[in-house]
């Protein structure tokens, strides 16, 4: 399903109240909602599952590019868009590895965890490659230099990702996640779309009366 | 000896099947960890074995082999790895202190933390490279444990055991107990089979002995 049939489709929850020409969302309002909104699926979905769906993933190669990195550094660089994260424990990380994916990298999904790791040797195995993803930057940090990798993942902004056409591929969001987001907006858990400011003026005071009144 | 064996990493894919972790890698290097420790509490005689293998000399010094327990000896090599001299360290367990022997050919050799054999010597070495001999735990080439395929039940369901204590939420206490209870029974029935694979592949060095002591006949022609 691609991205603007899952707008079409959630564009029917109006959230209550009339909706006039001022009131429609624009196709940004909805867009910059979806990112949020589906963050909010698929963590359900996980909290109920314990796994991530596939269909929510997307591959995302790691390029080396030489205005990045040094020759004498002790990290090499490859950027990486911001992975979603699913609970304070699991990230949304599939697979990090050799280009055809036959192959893991050690995977550190932060720097914290792989200064910890280090303090053991099976961190700094021969060579096998480690990783380390750092959150603040988008960047993934290996050990080695690779000519390219594959990053496999539940990115928080799928449009960040440079291989992914919103014309023409499928927006990476299951469609139990979509379940999910339905059933969450019908019931008012969240409720993004549509909620047109209250207006709790009376139409008998107002601005240029209040102006006017001597005592304010 | 054994020599079917299968990475430590079969028993973490099967471990990962069970605990519905298949979806990430996230965890991997702490189930490599706790996967590394159930194979030493089975304590297998074939997990120890005989090596050798040629290293590079950079600087003075050679990177220790991996899972190393204790040097026999070694030589340098010439490019083609044909013997460059007669030297040997003989049983002497390196991690219990500084090697002698070598003062006569000017080198000495010790063991630092950094996993590395230094050759303390004021002479230029012969060659640049050297073949150890060494005694060491049954590893691949990244450092990482070899096992036989009847120990991979027992190892996944000790990393199935200590990762669902860890996230005690995931997995409800009676998995627990279950993973806890086939570690137990696995453990157990593999260090027998480890006594008993012990004892044969030492059968013909007890017959010697025993023979030598009983007939007072020299080894080896029992």
């Amino acid at each position: 399903m691609k991205r603007s049939d899952i707008l079409d489709r959630l564009s029917v929850y109006k959230g209550g109240g009339v909706a006039t020409d001022e009131a429609v969302p624009s196709y940004q309002y909805y867009l910059s909602r979806l990112h949020s909104m589906r963050e909010f699926a698929i963590r359900e979905e996980f909290r109920r599952d314990g796994v991530i769906n596939p269909a929510n993933y997307q591959n995302h190669w790691l390029e080396y590019d030489e205005e990045l990195n040094q020759d004498d550094c002790r990290f090499y660089l490859f950027r990486c868009p911001k992975i979603l994260q699913l609970t304070n424990r699991d990230s949304g990380f599939g697979y990090v590895g050799s280009e055809d994916g036959m192959s893991q990298y050690n995977l550190f999904t932060s720097p914290e965890r792989f200064a910890v790791a280090q303090g053991h040797r099976f961190a700094k195995l021969g060579n096998k490659i480690s990783a380390a993803y750092d959150w603040e930057e988008e960047m993934m940090k290996l050990n080695q230099p690779v000519k390219r990798g594959l990053v496999r993942a539940v990115f928080l902004r799928p449009e960040d990702v440079p291989t992914f056409n919103v014309d023409i591929d499928d927006y990476p969001f299951s469609a139990k996640g979509l379940e999910i987001l339905e059933e969450a907006i019908s019931k008012g858990t969240i409720n993004y779309i549509l909620r047109v400011p209250q207006d709790k003026v009376s139409n008998s005071n107002t601005d240029a009366d209040l102006l006017k009144t001597p005592n304010r | 000896m054994r020599y079917t064996t299968i990475p430590i990493s079969n028993a973490i894919s099967r471990a990962k099947m069970e605990l519905n972790l298949e979806h990430t890698q996230e965890y991997d290097p702490y189930l490599l960890i706790i996967a590394n420790d159930a194979l030493m509490h089975i304590g297998s005689v074939d997990q120890i074995s005989e090596h050798s293998a040629v290293y590079d000399i950079v600087d003075n010094k050679v990177s220790l082999p991996a899972g190393l327990v204790s040097l026999l000896a070694f030589i340098f090599v010439d490019d083609d790895g044909c013997p460059s001299g007669s030297g040997y360290v003989d049983e002497t367990k390196i991690l219990k202190g500084p090697v002698g022997g070598w003062l006569d050919w000017g080198y000495s050799i010790q063991a630092n933390d950094g996993g590395q054999i230094v050759f303390d010597c004021s002479a230029d070495l012969p060659t640049e490279k050297v073949r150890l001999f060494w005694e060491g735990r049954l590893v691949d080439k990244y450092g990482v444990s070899l096992m036989h395929e009847m120990e991979e039940r027992g190892v996944a369901a000790y990393i199935c055991y200590k990762f669902a204590r860890r996230f005690p939420s995931l997995y409800d206490r009676g998995m627990i107990g279950d993973f806890k209870k086939e570690w137990e029974n696995q453990k157990r029935f593999l260090r027998a089979d480890a006594v008993v694979n012990s004892y044969r592949q030492n059968r013909g060095k007890i017959q010697d002995l025993w023979n030598a002591y009983v007939v007072y006949k020299p080894f080896g022609n029992s």
